[in-house]
């Protein structure tokens, strides 16, 4: 629990998992309240004076101070509230004494701490407090558009090729959500180190870079702050503008080029903005006045796109675009994402107040029922005729007690491998997301280009020798390759048919059982 | 450019430095790329420099043609007239002619394409706007008035990689101009991709791997595994660089292969591998970016990686993970004491010969680093566990859930949904309240017992435990178990014609099972807040919920 140093930022907690949590940061802390309801908290310190901050839920009261120097990930239970803000202090200061006193993660710690938080600890309630994940993040973010949710994103990293070291472009950040999974994703240290240890060398070469643009004045100032409470100040780069008027360069005193690999278009139009995603100067209408132009993509690798619409038509028309700038492979398709729940099914029989379990349970029941209704008409017929009841239907209610009359069963204790696995949709499915229009715009290649290729070639090589194809071929055929030396193999079977040959044409019967013998030797060493 | 060109090129270039070598992305020597052929076939070539590569039909090419030259191309196999074959890197607005071809510009998104020259537009007789239809159109096989001794001889004959031939296919065909103009094109697109002697060249990635693996291996032997599932499962797993993750994968090597992409380790220009100057000691040393991959068979089955060029058995030292790819056994990871590969070298005698102590010191290294392989692994603290196995589920969770740290993910990847649901429902909520409540109980009654009276009760090692128990994980380890199924589904976007595609892969769908690692609290937990809305949808078949009236509850959770 020692405190931040003064000097050095932390790195994201988003990026780097801290061991424990420390009260007074702007990065905020995951609150699991139940499956579905998140809540996001940046964890205050406990001030001098007044009143210490208290996390109020349905599940009860949670004081900031008991999330103060815990480890991620830890059940934390409710307190009541401290009458006084003066006890609540010093129950604080306890609590703080047991745990700096020796480390959380061992159990003495751990009991320890148990026994100073008895003292306020209410009777029932718990939350669980987990360190930030885009995942997470995606779930208690305020939405102030569309939010781009975890299997889409997850899918347009894996498609756009984004790994550390990456640059990426995000136009629409929208609220932000993409932008944490795809820092997340590029992210290979922070350029100013703050992530080593001291002393360290960086661990990767390149520094991988988000570059946001949002169009929208305020939702661009809102993400800027949330960027730069999470500690990703330097891996992501917000710039309030129109991509489609004006492009990705970031303004400046010179503009700045993201080169690019990778391109994420979350607009409305995004046909209108890929004409400014090139690597050369769009043809002037104007040929007097040259125009500088700043490619904003790396021209020394291919670039990714992912253009995310949720309309056919907007489709269309973006894949017309990207085919008339030079973009390849163009794919399109969409996720159907489905969560499921996973129960127990049981069944319940009468005595739970519900309908038959099996086949066999509804015949014996309307057996039964027949046998009351007989009974209790018999008895009704003995009534009229002033005699005594036979007391049959006294019996049959008294056996069957308890598959007939009780409505509403006790419930009964579960055992967790009883009844049916099954499993059914979430409650309310996200039945379309958006399209996913996925392209590639190769590496810049000029002609210098191809003649250094060539060059290269040569020196690690033979060099580009538009070799003859068709040697294998050829061997395969028997026929004799050209400028390659003559195998033993061959050699000896030519020279052994020269000999049978020369043996042909002069006929000796003696000599033939010795040429034969000396054949076969041949074959022998043939193998 | 012919090779006397390339000669004095060479030539003039006599102080070499002068000239910029090539930078950038490029297919580089030994590299696997992925070739996609016109007809949509797949396929992965190793480019070493000096050999022969042969598409099948398609044709043959030096390699050298290929190297140092960009991706994401399209070439030309082109023979002269001396026999000699080069590779032409096709322009685009050539490439782009030839697929989407002149009757169907780019500008027409709305489908009302114009016919093309080679249609005869008389026969239509339509006015403008409405579509033309297959209604006069008759099917023959005699159309085609090219037999296909002649094709062949054309295919021989062929110079300028095959074009020629397709026009001469669609010129012998009687009945072109019956052809509505997209039926046109999707005569020529399959002319093209038969007799077309032409290739994209793409990067290799994991995606592509996992693309291209179902065309030549047994889905099974990888279990099934998908792009989407395999990209859900880095997000929900917070892969990120510099973390240290735990994985058991018998996909053959895609997931650590995913994981190593996603951590830079495939990339040799990004990470150089860990400088090992401390010597390797047997404590444990928590590394940061690393895979540690705990596999069943005495070596693991990694063979997806041979396609980023790194082989476990000769691990080259230059490659980023040779020094981050940590593996480990089962035995190896659970009861070390009982694993006989896992003891000390035996020490040489002090009068050995040099030869013998160089081994043994050789040795003594690979053990220490071995031990602390296992002591770090043993030691846990991972920040995600990532399984995609063969095996069954729940003895792998009970073994290495506890390795992750607390709020670290935990994914598993299932093949089938029931062995999906069946991984979600061991960390169910009535599991969990049982477990909270047998937990309190045997506190309770330590604490009855006095503490110091220690009865001697020590925890069963794995080796010890009966099957049954194996499978016993820990439910309260667990929070929010979700299972999530998803699919892509593919669309044609050819313009005038979007639509999803008509057939797919079928066979196995995947499911990723996700849950959050969590520490509870020591003693007893209740619960807060009644669920109330329950009762109200109480149907006939009674799904579990919270039981009401227990003693010990789990809030804060519904039903799985």
């Amino acid at each position: 629990m020692s405190a931040p140093t003064v000097d050095k930022k932390a790195p994201s907690p988003f990026l780097v998992t801290p061991s424990t949590i420390t009260p007074g940061a702007p990065c905020p802390s995951i609150i699991h309240l139940k499956r579905d309801h998140h809540l996001a908290l940046a964890v205050k310190s406990t001030p001098t004076e007044g009143p210490p901050p208290i996390l109020q839920t349905r599940f009860g009261e949670f004081p900031h101070a008991s999330f103060a120097g815990i480890p991620y990930g830890s059940q934390v239970r409710a307190r009541t509230t401290p009458k006084t803000a003066n006890a609540g202090r010093k129950r604080k200061r306890a609590a703080v004494a047991a745990d700096s006193s020796s480390s959380p993660s061992t159990p003495a710690a751990e009991s320890g701490g148990d026994k100073a938080e008895e003292a306020g600890a209410a009777g029932s309630g718990f939350v669980h407090v987990l360190a930030p994940t885009a995942e997470l993040w995606t779930a208690s973010l305020p939405h102030r558009t569309q939010v781009v949710y975890t299997p889409d994103s997850s899918y347009i990293l894996h498609q756009l090729g984004v790994r550390p070291g990456s640059v990426i472009i995000e136009a629409g950040a929208g609220s932000g959500s993409f932008t944490h999974a795809a820092v997340r994703a590029a992210y290979s240290g922070y350029p100013d180190g703050r992530e080593l240890e001291e002393g360290e060398k960086p661990r990767a070469s390149r520094f991988g870079k988000v570059w946001s643009f949002e169009f929208h004045e305020e939702r661009a100032g809102k993400l800027k702050e949330e960027i730069a409470a999470h500690g990703l100040d330097g891996l992501v780069q917000i710039t309030h503008q129109d991509v489609c008027k004006n492009g990705f360069l970031v303004p400046g005193e010179e503009p700045v080029s993201p080169k690019a690999n990778a391109v994420f278009l979350d607009l409305p139009a995004p046909w209108l903005a890929v004409p400014h995603l090139t690597r050369s100067a769009p043809p002037s209408t104007d040929p007097t006045t040259p125009i500088s132009f700043i490619s904003p993509l790396d021209p020394n690798t291919a670039t990714r796109i992912c253009c995310f619409s949720p309309c056919m038509e907007q489709v269309t028309r973006t894949v017309a675009s990207l085919r008339a700038h030079g973009w390849t492979s163009i794919t399109m398709l969409e996720l159907q994402h489905r969560r499921l729940e996973v129960r127990r099914q049981q069944a319940r029989g009468y005595s739970e107040g519900a309908s038959a379990r099996t086949l066999s349970e509804a015949l014996s029941r309307l057996v039964t029922v027949n046998a009351l209704r007989d009974a209790r008409r018999d008895d009704q017929l003995a009534q009229n005729k002033q005699e005594k009841a036979s007391g049959k239907l006294a019996q049959l209610l008294d056996e069957n007690k308890e598959t007939y009359h009780s409505k509403q069963g006790p419930r009964k204790e579960t055992d967790p491998d009883e009844g049916r696995l099954v499993t059914r949709n979430e409650a309310e499915l996200k039945t379309h997301t958006s399209y996913l229009t996925f392209a590639t715009l190769p590496r810049a290649w000029s002609k210098e280009d191809e003649e250094a290729a060539m060059r290269e070639v040569q020196k690690i090589s033979e060099g580009v020798v538009k070799g003859t194809v068709g040697d294998k071929e050829k061997r395969w055929k028997k026929e004799k390759v050209e400028g390659e030396p003559e195998s033993n193999r061959a050699k000896k079977k030519r020279e052994r048919e020269e000999r049978k040959k020369l043996e042909s044409q002069g006929e000796n019967g003696s000599k033939n059982g010795e040429t034969k013998q000396a054949d076969a030797e041949g074959m022998e060493i043939d193998g | 450019m012919t090779a006397s060109t390339q000669d004095t090129a060479m030539l003039d270039a006599s102080p070499q430095t002068a000239l910029p070598s090539p930078c950038g992305e490029r297919i580089l020597p030994h590299s696997h790329v992925l070739i996609v052929l016109p007809s949509g076939v797949q396929k992965i070539l190793r480019v070493s420099p000096d050999t022969n590569i042969s598409l099948g039909k398609f044709g043959s090419f030096p390699s050298n043609c290929l190297l140092h030259r960009p991706y994401n191309q399209t070439y030309d196999i082109v023979t002269s007239a001396d026999n000699t074959v080069s590779l032409r890197l096709v322009p685009y607005a050539e490439l782009d002619a030839d697929i989407h071809g002149t009757a169907l510009s780019a500008e027409d998104p709305d489908g009302s394409a114009t016919p093309s020259s080679s249609v005869n537009p008389e026969i239509y007789d339509l006015p403008p706007g409405v579509m033309p239809t297959n209604q006069h159109t008759l099917d023959t096989s005699t159309s085609q008035t090219l037999t296909w001794q002649e094709i062949e001889e054309l295919k021989n004959k062929t110079t300028n990689s095959g074009k020629d031939l397709v026009e001469k296919l669609l010129a012998s065909h009687t009945a072109i101009d019956q052809k509505t103009p997209f039926s046109l094109h999707k005569y020529t697109l399959r002319k093209a991709g038969k007799f077309l002697r032409r290739f994209e060249v793409r990067k290799l990635d994991v995606n592509a791997l996992v693309e291209y693996l179902p065309t030549v291996k047994e889905p099974y032997k990888f279990l099934d595994l998908r792009n989407e599932q395999l990209a859900l499962m880095l997000s929900v797993g917070d892969i990120k660089f510099g973390g240290r993750y735990l994985v058991v994968d018998e996909t053959g090597g895609l997931v650590v292969a995913a994981l190593a992409e996603r951590l830079g380790l495939l990339d040799t220009t990004l990470t150089s591998p860990m400088d090992e100057s401390p010597s390797p000691t047997t404590d444990a040393r928590k590394e940061p970016n690393t895979i540690t991959l705990v596999h069943s068979n005495e070596q693991p089955n990694l063979s997806a990686l041979t396609h980023f060029n790194f082989d476990l058995n000769t691990p080259p030292p230059t490659h980023p993970l040779t020094s981050h790819l940590h593996t480990l056994t089962w035995l190896q990871l659970l009861d070390p004491d009982s694993d006989t590969t896992l003891l000390p070298p035996p020490p040489p005698a002090p009068e050995a010969k040099p030869g013998k102590k160089a081994t043994y010191n050789r040795k003594l290294h690979r053990w220490k680093k071995m031990m602390s392989i296992v002591n770090t692994a043993r030691d846990g603290g991972y920040d995600s566990l990532i399984i995609a196995a063969h095996m069954a589920v729940p003895g792998i969770l009970k073994a290495l859930v506890p390795l992750v740290r607390p709020s670290g993910q935990v994914v598993v990847y299932c093949a089938s949904l029931q062995q999906a649901a069946e991984t979600a429902d061991l960390y169910s909520s009535s599991r969990r309240a049982a477990a909270v409540q047998k937990k309190a109980e045997e506190l309770e009654r330590r604490q009855q017992k006095e503490e110091g009276t220690d009865d001697g009760e020590k925890e069963k090692t794995f080796l010890e435990m009966e099957e049954t128990e194996i499978e016993h994980t820990d439910p309260t380890l667990l929070l929010a178990p979700t299972l999530h199924k998803v699919e892509a589904r593919r669309y044609q976007v050819i313009p005038g014609r979007t639509h999803p595609m008509m057939t797919s892969r079928g066979g196995g769908e995947g499911y990723v099972v996700h849950a959050t690692r969590v520490e509870p609290v020591q003693g007893r937990v209740d619960a807060r807040g009644a669920f109330r809305s329950m009762k109200k949808r109480r149907v006939e078949v009674e799904v579990e919920g919270e039981g009401e009236g227990k003693k010990v509850k789990v809030g804060g959770e519904e039903g799985v």
